[in-house]
């Protein structure tokens, strides 16, 4: 067994894959010195329960499962990384590419294939020790097509299959092609084979409300809350004892009860409180690395939303500015809002973010009349009408953003009511939002839904604008959008060679989409967390949140 | 009347003493820092600090001009270095600021151009890529790897007018700085007072290779060398003999391909007022640290630095702890409120908490310098993410340069995360550093290439 050097950075042994960082080379060595702390990592795992300090947390949403293969929001991202261990992380602080699971890798095939060796003493939640059938049928799982996992489409497109070499304590993971760093394509979380029937994976099941990990905590989903509580291991050794999650309410009381010690930390602080936050001494905000933008889907399927100069007159009503004071507090003028407006489906400082499209930042009420009238409405008593019925929006709106962004849905509202669209708005709960509104199921009910999109790393937006398909494709696509034009963008996309093909074909999309309009792109949104001081050496991982939670204390 | 304009222009930011905390001790109380015994600080080195040294009111009158609020209290770089006038001081040192950002930028774009063209190449690659190497080895030092970049370069490539400079300097003696005149960039005549603009890129267009059709627009990273180049000499300018002094207080930030900074660095309060270290022995140790003594200057200062003195401290397995570091910055942080109170004649001002936050940030900012001296990557990245934390308290900590310099070493660890961001955040107020972003831009596009990630939450 080698380690590749072709993996963009030279290796530097064996402590690149392993959280420990004991520095390995000759193979028998390594095993001399793994096998104390391997031993007494062992023995308390036994145990199981560690001591270690009580906090708790508020959360945007408690999590709408626990099982990382449907994993549709943010707070499940964040609460999977407590519970399991992906087979391949990046380090929160020096991007390193490592594993907790695996102890050596080989790249075999020339990069088609990748072998890699477990650990050894690892255990899983219930007491059962990790084996490389756990990797090779979490592989099968995502792979199998009756598993309706909607972060399969990514693993399925590039692995073809999963052999375990028991007797090395390893497995190869087969891919379609090969690759220089098979290991980016293996960041899959892993699953206990023993926990299920087969691998056509039920999101309805037991396993989604009590999981069952090798992460650093033993999860459970409760109604109110998630308990999460630490679980000794050869391969983590969390500090903080017991961990509780509680869904955020109003985000003045969230505030309120950290710098309170009533909980100890905040995943999202509100923008307008963070000056409060700041000017605290007992807590510090904290920044936490997430590419969100903020949109309002519109109905291109609906008798009036079908016509793009109403979609485009609605553009122009709102004024984006007002609503961003409103909401969010910052001001037209300030030079490094946390809020920024975008004219696309990416942030500003994304490569595929295409600055030839301007933002639109005010209202322009008389090009929005221009454009009812072109589409056929006439004003009567300052209501746009058509076809003899006022024209009314139902605006839906994933209800935790309405406390982020404080009273949006009602702003929207107004500022829409104000350019003679009579509107009804409603809160959507996050289990109704996840399940219902992203899934394309509300089309019937609303004509305009507001949400947002959250991002790591990858910036596919394809599921979110592609018409939607039996074979998965446009899985995301909120009102079933359908346009050729971006289909054919969408194609070139995916089918982009190099890096330049795949930036100018989501230029054009972002080209395409701010004249169309399916979405009314609104702003990016930094997130900032608040901890309290007491907890110590807290690391947020962009994107994924706990993935250094071993190192957090009290 | 100066001083109470500065302190009118203070008591607009957000976090005065009066808004909060008011019940809390400053430090944070911590359950586990109970426990912990209180650092003693060297009682010396705390009054010594330029931070204690502005604590009255009074003391004020010579930071007071706009542009020292420009520079130290908006952190902007650009006004600061308008509003210099006849202040050859703040003219030097925002020029030196300037410096440092456009080569912290340079930097990150050089990164991101090795870790693309250099690491992970494709065949697809564009024409260009040899000169974008070349300049990027350049600026890393790398200078061997330079010249044989540079010796790639082929006929017809659309960026010769912009290596033709490059390719004189890497076929001569190679010592830094190279002639750039010769860009095909107009800059003015150095004139400290003056900040100079970059024709908006992009700058050429480089035909992608292996049978692929496309075009990458591309700014040239050597125009940001050539404005840091531009805004070292209006720092020498202004500064005269005090340049070597002054330019100690950023030794660290420099590109690794200048010569290190010279000691003895700045005694004077002004002339560390806002910065990133504590007192006058603090440059004479990031001077070290970055020299030959690199970690041993540790020790070695221990006595005359606080920067050092609070490095060997917080050691634990023989190695700066950034976990003990954030616990004794908390206390420093506090320990420099109440001195500030006490030589303001028992009254807490409203500026003390803003100087405290500059401190404590400064002070994270250089001592993961002095544990990536120590060979611990992760240790300095560490402090140097506590550092970007403290930046979320406002404006006046909003510290371009180390900023853009953790930007930098972001790009060179592949992470595409934090980097772009960094950046900007920074190109919203300096449009040049967007040359920066065509280098980050490839990075990444060729990082999101590797990964699988779900589409979106």
């Amino acid at each position: 067994m080698f380690r590749d050097e072709l993996d963009g950075k030279p290796s530097t042994g064996a402590a690149d894959v392993s959280s420990d960082r004991r520095t390995v080379s000759p193979a028998g060595e390594r095993r001399r010195t793994v096998a104390r702390p391997v031993a007494i990592a062992a023995i308390l795992a036994g145990t199981a329960m560690l001591t270690g300090a009580e906090i708790s947390y508020y959360e945007e949403a408690l999590p709408s499962t626990m099982n990382p293969l449907f994993a549709r929001t943010m707070p499940d991202y964040r609460s999977h990384e407590l519970v399991f261990d992906r087979l391949f992380y990046r380090s929160a602080i020096n991007n390193e590419l490592r594993s907790r699971l695996v102890s050596s890798y080989e790249r075999l095939d020339d990069g088609k294939a990748l072998k890699v060796v477990l650990k050894d003493g690892i255990k899983w939640h219930d007491g059962k020790p990790l084996k490389p059938d756990d990797v090779c049928f979490t592989v099968d799982a995502l792979l199998n097509p009756e598993t309706p996992s909607p972060i399969a489409k990514g693993y399925r497109e590039t692995i073809t299959g999963c052999e375990t070499i028991n007797k090395e304590n390893a497995a190869v993971i087969e891919f379609v092609k090969a690759y220089h760093n098979p290991r980016e394509r293996a960041s899959f979380a892993v699953l206990p084979r023993h926990a299920f029937d087969g691998t056509a994976i039920s999101p309805d099941l037991d396993f989604s409300s009590r999981p069952i990990g090798t992460g650093p905590m033993k999860g459970s989903k409760g109604r109110r809350e998630v308990k999460f509580t630490a679980f000794g291991n050869a391969h983590h050794n969390a500090k903080i004892g017991v961990l509780s999650q509680a869904e955020g309410g109003d985000p003045l009381v969230q505030v309120r009860t950290v710098l309170n010690q009533g909980v100890q930390g905040v995943v999202s602080v509100s923008p307008p409180l963070r000056p409060e936050v700041a000017a605290s001494d007992d807590v510090a905000l904290k920044s936490y690395d997430l590419r969100s933008w903020w949109f309002i889907a519109l109905n291109t399927n609906g008798p009036t939303l079908g016509n793009k100069k109403v979609r485009q007159a609605i553009d122009l009503t709102l004024d984006r500015n007002k609503l961003r004071e409103l909401t969010i507090g910052v001001e037209a003028n300030e030079t490094n809002p946390p809020c920024e407006f975008v004219s696309g489906p990416f942030v500003q400082s994304s490569p595929y973010y295409n600055r030839s499209i301007k933002v639109r930042e005010s209202s322009d009420p008389a090009k929005a009349r221009q454009l009812m009238t072109e589409a056929g409405a006439t004003q009567q008593a300052s209501r746009w009408v058509v076809g003899g019925q006022a024209v009314t929006l139902r605006i839906g709106m994933n209800a935790p953003l309405d406390r982020e962004a404080r009273d949006l849905l009602n702003q929207i509202g107004n500022q829409l009511q104000e350019g003679g669209f009579d509107r009804q708005v409603f809160k959507i709960a996050p289990d109704e939002w996840t399940r219902d509104a992203v899934a394309g199921r509300m089309s019937d009910k609303f004509d305009a839904l507001i949400g947002k999109w959250s991002f790591g790393v990858v910036e596919d937006v394809n599921a979110m604008f592609h018409t939607r398909t039996d074979d998965g494709r446009g899985s995301l696509n909120i009102f079933n959008y359908s346009s050729a034009e971006v289909d054919d963008i969408l194609a070139r996309f995916d089918a982009a060679r190099t890096d330049t093909e795949a930036q100018d074909a989501y230029h054009d999309l972002h080209a395409y989409l701010a004249d169309d309009l399916p979405y009314i792109f609104l702003w990016k949104l930094d997130t900032k967390s608040a901890w309290r001081n007491e907890v110590r050496n807290n690391t947020i991982s962009p994107y994924y949140y706990f993935t250094e939670f071993d190192g957090w204390s009290m | 009347m100066r001083t109470t304009l500065w302190v009118a222009l203070l008591a607009t930011l957000p976090l005065m003493g009066c808004m909060g905390g008011d019940g809390g001790s400053d430090g944070g109380t911590t359950t586990a820092q109970e426990a912990e015994e209180a650092t003693a600080f060297p009682e010396a080195l705390v009054q010594s600090t330029w931070v204690v040294n502005y604590a009255s009111v009074d003391s004020l009158g010579p930071v007071a001009p706009p542009g020292w609020v420009s520079l130290v209290n908006h952190r902007h770089i650009g006004k600061a270095v308008e509003q210099s006038g006849d202040d050859t001081l703040l003219a030097g040192r925002a020029h030196i600021e300037a410096a440092l950002l456009y080569e912290q930028a340079a930097l990150l774009s050089a990164n991101a151009f090795v870790e693309v063209y250099g690491a992970t190449p494709q065949p697809t690659d564009p024409v260009g890529a040899k000169h974008l190497l070349a300049v990027s080895y350049a600026v890393r030092g790398e200078t061997d790897k330079a010249k044989a970049a540079s010796a790639q370069l082929t006929k017809g490539d659309p960026t010769i007018p912009f290596h033709k400079p490059w390719k004189a300097w890497l076929e001569g003696d190679a010592a830094w700085p190279p002639d750039l005149s010769g860009l095909p960039i107009e800059l003015p005549d150095v004139k400290p007072g003056v900040f100079p603009s970059l024709p908006p890129p992009p700058h050429y267009e480089l035909p992608e290779q292996g049978g692929s059709s496309s075009k990458r627009t591309m700014a040239d990273p050597g125009a940001l060398v050539a404005v840091a180049l531009w805004h070292r000499e209006a720092a020498k300018a202004a500064l005269g003999d005090r340049y070597d002094a002054i330019r100690a207080i950023r030794a660290g930030y420099s590109l690794p391909v200048t010569a290190a900074a010279a000691k003895p660095g700045p005694r004077d309060p002004q002339e560390l007022f806002g910065s990133t270290l504590l007192g006058p022995g603090d440059a004479d140790f990031m001077v070290d640290l970055e020299g030959d003594q690199g970690a041993g200057a540790i020790d070695a200062h221990a006595e005359t630095s606080l920067l050092a003195w609070i490095a060997r401290e917080a050691r634990s397995d023989g190695k700066v702890d950034p976990d003990k570091v954030s616990r004794m910055v908390n206390e420093l942080r506090a320990e420099l409120l109440e001195a500030s109170a006490a030589a303001n004649g028992g009254n807490q001002a409203p500026h003390h908490r803003v100087f405290g936050d500059m401190a404590a940030a400064g002070a994270f900012w250089s001592l993961a310098l002095a544990a990536e001296a120590e060979g611990d990557r992760e240790r300095g990245g560490l402090l140097r993410l506590h550092a970007r934390d403290k930046a979320e308290l406002g404006n006046h900590v909003q510290d371009a340069v180390s900023l853009l310099s953790l930007a930098a070493w972001d790009a060179g660890n592949r992470n595409v995360h934090r980097a772009p961001e960094l950046l900007h955040d920074q190109a919203r107020r300096y449009p040049d550093l967007e040359v920066a972003r065509y280098g980050l831009d490839v990075l990444a596009l060729r990082v999101q290439s590797e990964r699988i990630e779900p589409s979106g939450m």
